[in-house]
Formats: structure tokens, sequence, C-alpha cells
């Protein structure tokens, strides 16, 4: 079953320089999807357009059978939220917030009760083995245990669809696929993934690979 | 959400307390220079406001006398007796401008049979005259043998007065101004709105002088609008309802009576050396040193040298127009320092979005809504006013408790310091908010990697 797709995607910067031509990607639920392509060839772009950072100038997005590019501002917002979860490169934790507090952070802002956010919050840290951490604040922490934060607090929402761009790209290579397993294993649970990467090894971990070069699937 | 609130408001107090102190200290002195020019400005609106309507577009003289006790004792003596009755009598008649004496006092109540009784003693009327010092004007009554009222002795024309209307009555006629006899005086009286549950018109209240037992009879002819008020000899606002209005009559016979006693219960009143010191010479702009020239010629012709005129409403010109200067300045000294504060905010703010992209960025990708991160701003903002405004009180408290400054804070300035603040706080809340959107929320995220 189809989650998202995406048909004849152009986006272009200051209307001269197209990132995006005519691209095509369609992602079913359950599945795990890598997006390789060198620098600069418009792989983020396709995640930002997925997650609704930015909007597409022309093609449809579909996601769950609603037309993306129709919304805007806070119900986008309120998309994101509910449906996507974010993996980054280097974490993207506060540092001065605690483990137990970066993790919360959507639940925060979704108002959930505090008995509620502290149960989810433990529940997902034993899950990712980081329950230990969790009054540790991000620089007390390893990149592995980073990355694990970051990943709680991606998931805690139980959204449709998690974008990892580079999610290994600040981690040694045992880290690195220690995290890919965790990802293949909430995939197991249901999670979809798009992961964009330029590592080969990592892309061969997925479902499948898209390839991208300026801006066009290849 | 309360939650990141409150981490944003301590990670902005703990990780920037320099920033912090210096913006709420900035911000509590811009607010105290805001608060003592607003207060100036009040201050100084109101008595250019009682000037216009006291002074209208008239110039106003009292007179006064150089010297002390020896010279009122020279003056009031009756060496100069006809001296200053022939000024009295061309200050009444000049046709340059308007003699006017009307004044404050207390009409006192004395018993008739003996001054001994306490004041449960009074007749039930009388007593009924400590209402009029309800309103914490009690220290007026300091004999348990008298009764005092709050009174004004007024000339002729008070009716002219702009704000003084009778409800019911009638105005004094002129021949009210003048008492022929020392024995059975009647006095018409007007009486205030507030008395009007107590007598009404007709009523007879009996008094008599403790020396000499003669009686007297204020009779109520009147009662005054409420709220009536008129600018007294100080040029101080008098609201009349709770006083009693007698006219400042003038005598046909001798004060100094047969037995050689002085009639003091006249006396305030009735010595025309005090009706001159406590006149009024009122006349045109353009009649005022004509007026001015004219009274110094009476006293000439009289050789009564010691007096002097002093134009009150120049004075009060120098005076509302230091009072203009010294807001001016406090107003420059307010805008620099809010200018100040504000450009340091400002900084702030930037400063502050800049060095917290990456934090925002995560909010962002977290499901943050441009509500929430609109009250995120927000709640920045009111710390920094909230702390300063703390600062602003505990200096107001301190500086005023210790007699040093007090710069006053009334609804008017607090309203002021609201809408500055709201003001501020939306701007910074609005500035953000335009300065996140216009990021790309990649560039956020990636700031500091």
């Amino acid at each position: 079953m189809s989650l998202l797709s995406l048909e004849n995607i152009t986006k272009s910067y200051d209307k001269k320089t197209l990132v995006l031509k005519k691209f095509n990607l369609s992602v079913d639920s359950g599945e795990m999807v890598a997006i390789t392509g060198k620098s600069g060839s418009g792989k983020s772009t396709v995640l930002n357009i997925i997650s609704g950072i930015e909007s597409a100038d022309n093609g449809r997005y579909i996601f769950k059978g609603n037309d993306m590019l129709e919304l805007s501002g806070d119900k986008m917002t309120v998309f994101r939220r509910e449906n996507i979860g974010f993996v980054l490169q280097h974490f993207a934790l506060i540092e001065n917030n605690t483990v137990f507090k970066n993790i919360a952070l959507p639940l925060y802002l979704k108002h959930e009760p505090k008995k509620v956010i502290k149960e989810k919050v433990v529940a997902i840290a034993k899950e990712l083995e980081i329950d230990k951490k969790l009054d540790k604040i991000p620089k007390q922490l390893s990149g592995g245990e980073a990355q694990r934060a970051a990943i709680a607090r991606a998931i805690i929402n139980q959204p449709s669809l998690i974008l990892a761009d580079e999610p290994t790209g600040a981690l040694d290579e045992d880290t690195g696929l220690k995290i890919m397993r965790i990802f293949r294993k909430l995939n197991k649970k249901g999670h979809t993934f798009i992961i964009v990467t330029h590592d080969p090894g990592i892309a061969a971990m997925c479902d499948r690979t898209i390839k991208i070069k300026d801006g066009k699937n290849i | 959400m309360r939650s990141i609130i409150f981490e944003e408001i301590k990670n902005f107090v703990i990780n920037r307390t320099v920033v912090a102190v210096l913006l709420i200290i900035a911000f509590s002195f811009s607010f105290i220079a805001v608060n003592i020019t607003l207060t100036d400005f009040i201050y100084a609106s109101n008595e250019q406001s009682a000037a216009e309507e006291s002074y209208g577009d008239k110039t106003f003289y009292k007179i006064t006398f150089i010297g002390e006790d020896e010279v009122i004792n020279r003056l009031s003596s009756d060496e100069y007796k006809e001296n200053i009755k022939n000024l009295y009598d061309s200050l009444k008649t000049s046709p340059l401008f308007d003699y006017n004496c009307t004044f404050k006092d207390s009409m006192l109540f004395y018993n008739a049979d003996d001054t001994e009784y306490s004041s449960d003693d009074f007749p039930p009327h009388k007593k009924e005259c400590l209402f009029g010092y309800e309103e914490g004007d009690a220290d007026f009554y300091t004999s348990d043998d008298m009764l005092y009222l709050k009174a004004v002795y007024v000339s002729q024309g008070f009716e002219k007065e702009q704000h003084i209307e009778l409800s019911s009555g009638s105005w004094f006629k002129t021949e009210d101004f003048n008492v022929s006899s020392p024995d059975n005086i009647v006095l018409p009286v007007l009486l205030g709105s507030a008395y009007k549950d107590i007598c009404k018109t007709g009523d007879k209240i009996e008094n008599a002088h403790p020396a000499v037992s003669k009686a007297v009879t204020l009779s109520v002819i009147g009662f005054l609008k409420e709220n009536s008020y008129f600018y007294d000899n100080n040029n101080e606002k008098t609201i009349l309802n709770r006083y009693m209005i007698i006219p400042n009559w003038d005598i046909g016979y001798d004060y100094v009576l047969n037995n050689q006693s002085y009639d003091s219960f006249f006396s305030d009143t009735y010595n025309i050396f005090n009706k001159i010191v406590n006149a009024r010479i009122i006349c045109s702009n353009e009649n005022a040193d004509a007026a001015s020239e004219m009274f110094y010629k009476m006293l000439n012709d009289n050789k009564l040298y010691e007096f002097s005129l002093i134009n009150e409403t120049s004075g009060m010109r120098q005076y509302l127009s230091s009072l203009e200067g010294r807001t001016v300045s406090c107003g420059i000294i307010a805008v620099f320092m809010i200018l100040l504060s504000v450009v340091m905010f400002c900084f702030q703010v930037y400063y502050n979005i800049r060095k917290n992209r990456k934090k925002y960025g995560i909010y962002m990708i977290s499901g943050i809504t441009f509500k929430q991160l609109f009250v995120l701003m927000i709640a920045n903002a009111l710390t920094i006013f909230i702390l300063s405004d703390m600062l602003l009180c505990i200096l107001n408290f301190s500086l005023n408790n210790g007699m040093i400054l007090d710069f006053g804070t009334n609804d008017y300035t607090i309203t002021v310091l609201f809408i500055i603040e709201t003001l501020l706080s939306l701007f910074m809340a609005f500035f953000g908010l335009y300065k996140l959107k216009k990021m790309n929320l990649c560039t956020l995220l990636r700031e500091n990697e």
C-alpha cells in the first residue's frame, strides 16, 4: 500500500537553479528506502519536500491519499508532527536539555499529560537502551547514544514515516551499523524509513535504493 | 509547552546572565525615567489647567508687605488705622481693577452659656458641623468646647466664579456684606451640598462670642450644587461640598469694643488690615501695569510703603514654564534611555535568534506551531519585563522609603509602561517569527555543525 508518492516534482531556488527536475518517488508503508546521490544532487531537497519544509514548484505530492502541496502553515506543522520523524546527521539535540526533555519535546508540543510523557519516554528509551542516560545532557553522550536519543524523539509520536538525513554520517562504522540495526528493527515493527545517504553500504541495508543525479531519477 | 517555556527562560537567565542583567537594569532605569516624566507631565498639565481655570486671561496680584511682627503691629495700630482704611476704600473703588478677598478659614462655634462645657453639650445642629470633617479633616477639631466648620469668606461677586452654582435659595445681596452693629447680628450663609440632609433653607444656626457672649445668628439662604468649586486666594482648588459660605462683611462700627476687648470672633475677617493682606487685585492683562502703578500710588498717598504687589500670574507662568522645562528634560532622558534599551533589546532578540537557530530548527521539526513559537518568544520578552518591573518596584520602594526619590507610580504611568512592554514583546515575537520564517530549516538544523 502506497504511503506517499512524488510525481514529476520540480523545484528551483531563485527561479534559476533547478534542483529537482520531474523527480518521481513512490514509497509503500513498511518500506525502508535509501536515496543516494552525490552532494548537490537534490537528495536533501527531496526530504524537505516530503517533510513539508519546502514546497515543490510543480508536480504532485500525495501522502496517505492527501494532496500535500495544498497544506501550509500550522496545518503542515501538525501534519509533520503527527506523521514524520526526523533523524539527522548531527543528531539535532537541544544542548542544554536533558535526554529526557529532548525525547519528550514532540509530546510537550502536543500538550500530552506529564504522566503519559514519562511513560512513553521511559518505554522508548528502554527499547533503544538509553534509559540510563535520560538525565544526561547531549554533551555527556557518545555519538551512538546521541543518535539513539534522536531516533527516540523521532519515533515517540509513532509517525508513519521516518526521514533520516545521513543518519550515520557522524558516527564510526560500528556505531553506524548499530544504528542501522535499530532502524531495521523499527522497520520490522511497521515504521517506514526514507534514508538519505551517500554510503553504498548503508544503502545496501535498505529494501531498495533510489538514485538521484542532477535532480533526476536515474 | 509550559515545560519548554520554563526551559527557555531558565536557559536565558542562567546561560546569558550578563545580558539578562544588563537588559533588566536598562529597562528598569528607562521605566523610572518614563515614570518621572509622566508624573511630571501629569502634574504640569494639572497645574496648567488649574492656572487656566483660576486665572483665565486676567492678571492676579497679591498684596504683601515687607517685614515681620513689628511691621504688622505698626500697620494695624491706631496710628495707621485711617491710612489702612483709606487704602482699603481706594482698592474697593478703583476702576482699573477688582478687589477680591475670598479665603478659606474656620467658622468657630461656641456655647453661648458656658465655654467650659464639652462638645456633648452643644446643640445637635452644631455637633453636626463635625460632619464636615469626616474626610480627614478631624484635626481641625482641637477642643472639646469649640466646634469648627470649614468656611469660605467671600467677597461680593463670588457668584460670578465659573464653577459655582446654586441648587436652591438665593445669592447674597449687597447689604449682606455690611454689619452695622455688633448686637443681634444675623448673617446669611450658603451651605455646601453635603449639608442638605442636615439643614434646609431658612434654618437658623445660633452662635455666640466667647468673650462678650453676643449672639450671632447664621441664617441659611441656600445651597450650592454638588461639586461646586473655586480657586482660593492661595490658588488652591476648593470643592465646596462641605463648606459654609459666609459674606466677608464690612462693619459700620468700631471693632474695639467699649470694654477695650478685641472682638476676635470677627477680627480675622473684620479687620481691614487682614482684608488687605488676604486680598487679590484682579485686572485685565492690558491693565496690569497701570493697575500696579495705581496701587503703588495709593500706597504713597497713604504712606504705607511696606506693602507691595506680587504678580501671581507671571509667577505662575514662570513656575509652569519651569515645570514644562523639567518635563521636557526628563522626557528627552526617558526617550534616550528607552531607545538605548530598545536597541539593546533588539540586539538581544537578533542575537538570541542567531545563537539559537538550531534549537528553533529542532522545535520546528518536532512540530512546534507558529502560535507556540509566538508564545515562546513573548515569554522570553516578558521575562525581561517582569524582572525589570520587579527591580523598578524595589527601587521605588527603597528610594521612597529612604526619602531619596519618589518617582511616583499611578494608573496612568503603569498603563504607559504596560503598553511599552506589550509593544516590545509583540515586536520581539513578530521579529523572531519573521527571521525564522525567512531561514531555511535545513540551515537552522545544520547550525554549529
